[in-house]
C-alpha cells in the first residue's frame, strides 16, 4: 500500500451538506478492498485537500475524475506524523 | 434492537409456522461507531489496536480504518439465534464466513431465511441461510444454522439441548 496526498478543487464540497453527502457513508470513502480516502480537508476558496491509501495510483487518479475533483497536483507521502504518532508509509 | 423486556416477554416461535424460503425478523444494529469497537475490545479484553486505533489501523496496517471485530460477529450471530428460539427453542449450530470488514459508520442488518424443515423425535428442526448485511449491501457473514423448535402441542425441547442420534437427524431429512 501506498500514500498519496492531492491539493485541488471542488466546488461542490465548499457546501457542507454536500460534503457530507459525497464523503460520508462508507462506499463514499473506502472505494474497493485496496483503496481509501482516509482524510479530506476542504479548504477556503472551494480547495480541499485529500489523503489516499492504495495499491496504484491510478485507483485514486479514477475516484477523483468520478466526483469531479481537480488536482493541481498528486504527490507520495512518505511519512507521516500526527499528534506525535510517527509513521513511515511506503510500501506497507 | 430488542429490548430486554421484549425477550422477557417474547411469545414462542413453533415449528408449524414456518415455510421454507420464509424470512426471519431482521435484527438491526447501528450505525456502529468507534466506540462500539473499542467497547467491545474493553469488555473482551482484545487489545489489538487495529480496533481502537486508527492511526495504527491505517499508517501501520494498511487498513481502511479502524475494524470491528470478528468476535462481536461471533457473539451477535449466535445471540439473534438464540433470540429467535426463546423462551423454549434452542439455537443449535451456526457456522460462517467472516467477509467484508465493518467499519465504523456501517448499519448491521442480521438476517436469517429458513431453507430446510424437518421433524427429529418430535422436536423442529429448522435450517437456516443467515448472515450480516451491511446497510450499502455487502454481506459480511453469509453462513448456515439450524435451531430447533417445539411442535404446537408437541414435546418441550430439551433444556440443555441433547442433539439426536445421527440415524434419527438422517429419517428426519428423508
Amino acid at each position: 500500500m501506498s500514500h498519496w496526498i492531492t491539493i485541488g478543487t471542488n466546488v461542490a464540497w465548499a457546501d457542507f451538506d454536500n460534503f457530507q453527502k459525497a464523503l460520508k457513508s462508507t462506499p463514499c470513502w473506502r472505494i474497493d478492498n485496496k483503496t481509501t480516502i482516509t482524510a479530506v480537508f476542504a479548504l477556503e476558496g472551494n480547495r480541499a485537500l485529500v489523503e489516499c491509501q492504495a495499491q496504484e495510483k491510478s485507483s485514486f487518479l479514477n475516484w477523483m475524475e468520478r466526483v469531479g475533483f481537480v488536482p493541481d497536483e498528486v504527490s507520495e507521502a512518505l511519512y507521516v506524523a500526527r499528534g506525535g504518532d510517527v509513521w513511515k508509509l511506503r510500501k506497507l | 434492537m430488542t429490548s430486554a423486556d421484549e425477550l422477557r416477554n417474547k411469545q414462542q416461535l413453533y415449528f408449524d409456522d414456518l415455510e421454507v424460503g420464509q424470512e426471519m425478523p431482521p435484527l438491526v444494529i447501528g450505525p456502529l461507531t468507534s466506540t462500539h469497537f473499542f467497547r467491545w475490545s474493553a469488555a473482551i479484553e482484545n487489545w489489538h489496536r487495529i480496533h481502537y486505533d486508527q492511526n495504527f489501523a491505517i499508517y501501520h496496517e494498511g487498513l481502511p480504518t479502524v475494524l470491528g471485530q470478528g468476535s462481536w460477529k461471533q457473539s451477535i450471530l449466535p445471540r439473534y439465534l438464540k433470540d429467535l428460539c426463546l423462551p423454549n427453542g434452542w439455537a443449535w449450530k451456526v457456522n460462517f464466513q467472516h467477509r467484508t470488514m465493518i467499519v465504523p459508520g456501517d448499519t448491521v442488518t442480521v438476517w436469517a431465511k429458513v431453507t430446510s424443515l424437518s421433524i427429529v423425535d418430535g422436536l423442529g428442526m429448522v435450517e437456516l441461510d443467515v448472515g450480516m448485511r451491511l446497510d450499502y449491501g455487502a454481506e459480511s457473514c453469509p453462513g448456515k444454522a439450524v435451531i430447533v423448535l417445539p411442535l404446537r402441542g408437541g414435546r418441550p425441547v430439551p433444556y440443555p439441548f441433547v442433539p439426536p442420534k445421527a440415524e434419527a437427524l438422517q429419517e428426519g431429512a428423508e
